[in-house]
C-alpha cells in the first residue's frame, strides 16, 4: 500500500512505527575545517527512514556546514557519509540528488529567470528532454513524459497555493512564496532524503502550518527528513527527534523535551 | 549592385548563426566564452582547406604531406561544411575539459580568452599549419554562380540552424541550461550535472561558430589572421545583448543591426584622406556605444527571451482535484 502511494521508492518497513525503522542517512565522524576554524569537527548523526530529525544549535554551530557537507556542495576532510547502504562521501552534489538526496537551502534558491512552473519541472528527474540526443531526435518520448511531468507539476502547484503564480517569473515571489516553491520542487524531485535549511524563515504563520503538513506528509510515507530550524516551535511541533549541535560536534540526542531540559544545551544557546 | 547585396546577405548568415550559437552558450547556459571567435576561425581553416584540394601552390605544407599519403582530404560541398564543424566540435571537447573545470566562470572566461591567444599566437607563427600570418586563398565557391546561389544556400544553412536553436531553446535540455545559468549550484541539488551541461553547450556553440565560418570563406575565398582578431568576439557578444539574450528571433535581428547595419552604415561616411584608418575606427566606437547603452538602458535586447510556454499541452491552471499529496504523486495516477 504505501509501496504503492510513493510509487515503490521507498523501504517496506516504514509503516509500523513500532518497529526499528531502517537508516537512510548515517554520518560518521565528520570533520570539516576552513583554515584554522573547525566548522564540523567529528560529527556523527542517523537518520531513518520516515523519521523527522531537527537539527538545532546557536549560531556558528556548523549546521548548515553539515548540511552542506552532507549535499556534497562542501567535501569533508574526514568521516564517511552512507546513504541507504552506499558510501556517498565522494559523490558529487548532482550525482547524490540524483539519488534521492535532495535539499533546500537556507538563502532563497529558485532560479528567478525562469517561471514558477518551469521551477517546478527542472526537478523532474531521468527526464529524457534533457539529454541532447532525444531533443534533437526523439521529440515524441520527450514530449510524452513532459505531459506527465507537468500535470504532476500542476498539482504540486496547486496544494502549495501557487497556482495562480504558474506563469509568474520565480524572481518577482515574495520571499515566503519562494520558500514554498523551493519545498514544492524538492517535492517533485522525489526525495528519499529531505535536507531542509530553516525551511519556515520568511513564510507567513498562514502558510506555515501547511508548509509542515507536506513535510510530515512526506515523512509519513517514509521520507527521512533532517531539518535545520531556529524555530523551537517548529521543531517541537514537528520532529521526532532532536539533535543538538555546539562548537561543530553533537552535544546531545533525543525527544525535544530532554534536550531542552539538557543543561548543557542552555549553557550552549546563552554562552 | 548584385554583388554587394548577395555580399550582405552572406554577411548577415555568418553573423546570425554566430549570434545563434553563442547564444546557446552564454543566453541559455551562460558559459562565457571570449574565445568564441576562434572557432568561428577554425571553421573557416577547415572548410577552406578541405575545399582546396590538393593544389600545391595554396595548401599549407603539413597538408600537403598529408596528401601525399593518397588520404581524400579534398571533399565535396556539404562535406567541407561538416569537416569544419566536427573539427571544431572536437577542438571544443579538448579545450572545454580544460576550460569548463573552473568552478568560478570568470576564470573560465578568462581561460577562453587565453587559448583564443595562444591559438592566434600559434596559427601565425607556424606556417605550416594555415600558412601563418599569410593565411590561404582561392578557396573554390560550391556553386557555380555564387552570386545568386551562395545566399540562397547559406539561408538554407540558416534555416537548419534557427531550426535546431529553436528546438533545443524550448526543450527541457533548454530549460535545464536556463536553470544552470541562474543557480548552478541549486541546479546541481536537483540533480543535474552542471559540468556535463556546460561542456555540451560550449561544444554545441562552438560547432556553430565554425559552420558559420565554413560558410563565410566558401563565399569570401581567403582567410588569415587579420580576419579574426580577438575584438572580433565582441561583435558577436554586441550581437547577443542588442538583439536579446536568449530570444533566437532577437540574436537574428541583432545580426542584422549590428553586424550588417554597422559595418555598413560607416561604409557611407566621407573618406578622410589624411586617416584611411579613421572609418574601421568609428565602427568600432559606435559598436562599443551601443553594446554599452543597451547594457544601460535594455539590457534585455531589443526583443527579451520569452517565458516558457507549453502549447501542446491543453490544460488550465488549477485543473486538478484535491486529495492527499503523494497519493496523487503516485506513479499511475498523477502521472496520466
Amino acid at each position: 500500500m504505501i509501496d504503492d502511494l510513493t510509487g515503490g521508492a521507498v523501504g517496506d518497513d516504514v509503516s509500523n512505527d513500532g518497529l526499528e525503522k531502517e537508516p537512510s542517512l548515517v554520518c560518521s565522524d565528520v570533520v570539516k575545517a576552513f583554515g584554522g576554524l573547525r566548522a564540523v569537527s567529528g560529527c556523527s548523526l542517523t537518520v531513518r527512514k520516515g523519521e523527522i530529525v531537527g537539527l538545532i544549535g546557536p549560531n556558528g554551530a556548523g549546521k548548515s556546514t553539515l548540511v552542506d557537507i552532507l549535499s556534497g556542495r562542501v567535501h569533508a576532510d574526514s568521516g564517511s557519509i552512507v546513504f541507504e547502504g552506499r558510501d556517498v562521501t565522494r559523490w558529487t552534489p548532482y550525482r547524490r540528488a540524483a539519488a534521492g538526496m535532495i535539499r533546500t537551502f537556507q538563502l532563497n534558491s529558485e532560479f528567478p529567470g525562469l517561471t514558477v512552473m518551469e521551477n517546478i519541472m527542472i526537478a523532474s528527474q531521468g527526464h529524457p528532454g534533457e539529454k541532447l540526443g532525444p531533443v534533437i531526435f526523439q521529440r515524441k518520448k520527450w514530449r510524452d513524459h513532459e505531459r506527465q511531468e507537468f500535470s504532476r507539476g500542476r498539482m504540486l502547484l496547486s496544494e502549495f497555493g501557487l497556482s495562480e503564480m504558474e506563469n509568474e517569473y520565480a524572481g518577482n515571489l515574495s520571499g515566503g512564496q519562494k520558500r514554498l516553491l523551493e519545498i514544492a520542487r524538492s517535492v517533485m524531485a522525489e526525495p528519499r532524503l529531505l535536507l531542509l535549511d530553516e525551511p519556515t524563515v520568511g513564510v507567513s504563520p498562514l502558510l506555515r502550518p501547511r508548509l509542515l503538513e507536506h513535510v510530515r506528509d512526506l515523512a509519513d510515507h517514509g521520507v527521512a527528513c533532517l531539518l535545520v530550524e531556529h524555530a523551537l516551535e517548529v521543531v517541537e511541533e514537528l520532529c521526532d527527534r532532536v539533535i543538538v549541535m555546539a562548537a561543530g560536534r553533537v552535544l546531545v540526542e533525543g525527544s525535544f523535551d530532554e534536550v531542552i531540559a539538557d543543561e548543557g544545551v542552555r549553557d550552549a544557546y546563552l554562552s | 549592385m548584385a554583388y554587394y547585396i548577395s555580399t550582405l546577405l552572406v554577411l548577415f548568415v555568418s553573423y546570425a548563426i554566430l549570434g545563434l550559437g553563442l547564444n546557446v552558450q552564454y543566453g541559455l547556459g551562460g558559459v562565457l566564452n571570449f574565445g568564441y571567435y576562434l572557432f568561428f576561425a577554425i571553421g573557416a581553416y577547415v572548410g577552406g582547406i578541405t575545399a582546396l584540394g590538393s593544389d600545391k601552390g595554396r595548401v599549407p605544407a603539413l597538408f600537403q604531406e598529408i596528401y601525399a599519403w593518397n588520404l581524400p582530404v579534398h571533399l565535396p560541398y556539404p562535406l567541407t561544411v561538416l569537416s569544419a564543424v566536427v573539427v571544431a566540435g572536437v577542438f571544443s571537447v579538448g579545450v572545454g575539459l580544460i576550460v569548463l573545470r573552473s568552478v568560478r566562470d570568470d576564470f573560465g572566461a578568462l581561460m577562453t580568452f587565453v587559448v583564443f591567444l595562444t591559438m592566434f599566437t600559434l596559427i601565425g607563427a607556424y606556417a605550416n599549419l594555415f600558412n601563418g600570418y599569410i593565411g590561404i586563398s582561392g578557396v573554390p565557391s560550391p556553386v557555380s554562380n555564387p552570386e545568386l546561389w551562395y545566399p540562397i544556400l547559406a539561408l538554407g544553412w540558416l534555416a537548419i540552424s534557427w531550426l535546431l536553436v529553436g528546438a533545443v531553446t524550448r526543450s527541457p535540455y533548454g530549460r535545464v541550461l536556463k536553470s544552470i545559468r541562474e543557480r548552478p549550484d541549486a541546479a546541481a541539488a536537483l540533480g543535474k550535472n552542471v559540468r556535463h551541461y556546460r561542456l555540451s553547450v560550449f561544444i554545441l556553440g562552438n560547432c556553430m561558430a565554425a559552420l558559420s565560418g565554413a560558410l563565410l570563406i566558401g563565399f569570401i575565398g581567403a582567410w588569415s589572421p587579420l580576419s579574426w582578431q580577438e575584438a572580433e568576439t565582441l561583435v558577436v557578444f554586441s550581437i547577443v545583448i542588442v538583439g536579446g539574450r536568449g530570444n533566437n528571433l532577437g540574436v537574428v535581428l541583432g545580426a542584422a543591426v549590428v553586424g550588417v547595419g554597422i559595418n555598413e552604415a560607416v561604409v557611407f561616411l566621407p573618406a578622410v584622406s589624411s586617416d584611411p584608418g579613421l572609418i574601421p575606427s568609428v565602427q568600432w566606437v559606435l559598436i562599443g556605444i551601443i553594446t554599452i547603452g543597451f547594457l544601460w538602458v535594455r539590457p534585455r535586447g531589443l526583443l527579451p527571451e520569452r517565458k516558457a510556454k507549453w502549447p501542446w499541452i491543453d490544460s488550465k491552471p488549477g485543473e486538478v482535484s484535491e486529495g492527499n499529496l503523494l497519493r496523487k504523486l503516485r506513479k499511475g495516477e498523477a502521472r496520466k
